[in-house]
């Protein structure tokens, strides 16, 4: 379980103070898949950034499994817990090869050579990079470069996955791919996911939705409730789902159509 | 015809064990004036096409043709630099002056242009991307939201006054209201008379933009025409990895499904109309 107890976060001092967070309470539980969305600057990558200790809140206090980011003692096995894919995959590579990129993790963890080969083969397979394993991390596309990092994180056989945009650089099959990936890895691994997205189109595949605006979590729900009052959203820059949009067109025209929509393929069988 | 690439082929890393090839045998024409969506799945080479197109890749095979001169042969490619703007992949990345003005004004400055004119450039291209000088000018780039600094960053090309300007994955990673922002601002400036080249692996957005889409697929150019005729490839494009716009989709299931509607347009309110036409005949 991770939970943010009251947290607050504020970047510079003083005058300068922006605050980033703004007394955050929220617990994501074991096994679950939820979808953080909220528009640029509203706090979702700040809040990534507390879920494994990488910022410590300025105010109130973040719990993993018992472990508090505070404590300096406890954090090295909180980052074990909770692995990390950010936005921009650049930043994350840093071997020479894509296999050792993925080895850097584990061999950390002093494992076996033998189990390392193993979960760099694994990992690359659920990624479906197998094929790239020798291939240098700087010739790779955008989209590629990203399932690596992924990769990397898996290795560590985290028990929470934190993914923080990780799909707005792939492709529409590379992020597909990527959130059936990371669906799989939650109903098969029991690994718990949060991503942290804007795009609303993602939600469909969550079991819990939470809004972010101006650092306070605005939403906390399933998709289709979160996505009733859809006036909210586009009025804090929250895009809606495009067969959500479609719908709601044909139901000003006159259709009867249900308001729970979220993706074509509901849209088509409400159709017929 | 603006720009002409002729049987243009790349490869990475040439004669080594990692030898990769690109692009093979391209043969792509720019008319001026034209806004064109290149979309290909992550890999297909589109970072590579429009390298050369600003010649910051040479190509290992064929000729780029700019304005009836070869690029490498009738003209420098120094000289090509200025006339195609290329936007990075998250340009904002790049900006590191104090000042907005400052930052714009960088490219125009390096070009040994009088202050007067840099100035003049700084408050032009401030104005095409939307952006009131008076407003922005002294702030911190930092300061600025996800779509606001994309849009200095694509200011700042525009300042070194290109023919043609490329924007690799403009809007990926911006929200709602910046993409929106940013799409209407490169739409504006193609209206205006700028040629324009999107690249994009998600067309849902930009689909309504664009006159002409190109596809890449494994470094080839597979389809190429105006956007309603390429995305009613719906099949062929899903095999490639790359999506349909929402509604062509939903179009086209229904169609699949017995309803009779047509593909015709892209746009939200056509595919409504038609929607609303067909589920009216049943």
């Amino acid at each position: 379980m991770i939970q943010l107890n009251n947290v607050s976060f504020h970047y510079g001092k003083d005058k300068e103070k922006i605050t980033a967070l703004n007394n955050i309470d929220l617990t994501i539980n074991e096994g679950e898949f939820a979808v953080i969305l909220g528009p640029n600057g509203s706090g979702k990558s700040t809040l990534a950034r507390h879920m494994n200790g990488l910022l410590i809140p300025s105010q109130g206090e973040v719990v993993v499994d018992g472990l508090s980011t505070r404590d300096q003692d406890a954090l090295w096995q909180v980052r074990q817990k909770v692995g990390m894919v950010f936005q921009n995959p650049d930043n994350q590579i840093i071997a020479t090869s894509v296999e050792e990129d993925i080895a850097f993790g584990p061999e950390n963890l002093g494992l076996d050579p033998k189990e390392i080969r193993k979960r760099i083969d694994e990992t690359l397979k659920i990624v479906g990079m197998e094929n790239y394993a020798r291939h240098e991390p700087h010739m790779l596309s955008g989209g590629q470069k990203q399932r690596v990092a992924i990769a990397g994180a898996l290795a560590m056989r985290p028990k929470y996955l934190v993914v923080d945009e990780a799909t707005s650089m792939l492709d529409p099959e590379g992020s597909s791919s990527m959130l059936s990936t990371l669906k799989q890895l939650n109903k098969n691994y029991g690994i718990t996911v949060v991503n942290i997205t804007h795009i609303s189109d993602e939600v469909a595949l969550a079991d819990r939705v939470l809004v972010l605006s101006e650092g306070r979590i605005i939403k906390d729900g399933p998709p289709r409730e979160v996505f009733s009052d859809l006036d909210e959203l586009k009025a804090i820059g929250v895009g809606v789902p495009k067969a959500r949009l479609i719908a709601e067109e044909l139901i000003a025209v006159g259709l009867k159509l249900p308001r729970a929509i979220l993706t074509i393929d509901e849209l088509v069988n409400a159709l017929c | 015809m603006l720009i002409e690439m002729m049987n243009v082929s790349f490869t990475y890393m040439p004669n080594t064990s990692l030898e990769q090839l690109a692009l093979q045998s391209i043969n792509l024409g720019i008319d001026e004036g034209e806004f064109i969506g290149l979309i290909g799945p992550t890999g297909s080479g589109k970072s590579t096409l429009v390298q050369l197109l600003s010649t910051l890749l040479i190509p290992t095979e064929g000729k780029i043709i700019f304005e009836g001169q070869e690029i490498g042969k009738d003209i420098d490619p120094r000289i090509i630099r200025k006339e195609v703007g290329l936007v990075f992949q998250f340009p904002e990345s790049q900006l590191f002056a104090e000042t907005v003005a400052d930052d714009v004004a960088f490219g125009p400055r390096n070009l040994g242009l009088s202050e007067e004119e840099v100035d003049l450039r700084v408050r032009d291209s401030l104005g095409s991307v939307g952006l009131a000088y008076e407003r922005y000018a002294d702030r911190s780039p930092f300061s600025l939201s996800g779509g606001e600094k994309r849009l200095v960053a694509i200011a700042g090309i525009l300042a070194m006054k290109p023919h043609v300007l490329i924007l690799d994955e403009p809007i990926t990673g911006l929200d709602y209201w910046g993409r929106t922002r940013v799409l209407r601002c490169i739409d504006e400036l193609n209206r205006n008379g700028m040629t324009v080249i999107i690249v994009a692996h998600d067309m849902d957005e930009i689909a309504e933009y664009v006159d002409r889409v190109a596809v890449l697929s494994e470094g080839q150019i597979v389809l190429d025409g105006r956007p309603k005729d390429v995305f009613s490839q719906i099949d062929y494009l899903k095999d490639i990895g790359l999506d349909v716009p929402k509604t062509v989709e939903l179009l086209m299931k229904l169609r699949d499904r017995g309803f009779n509607v047509t593909v015709e347009s892209l746009g939200m309110q056509p595919a409504i109309s038609a929607i609303l036409a067909a589920v009216k005949e049943k």
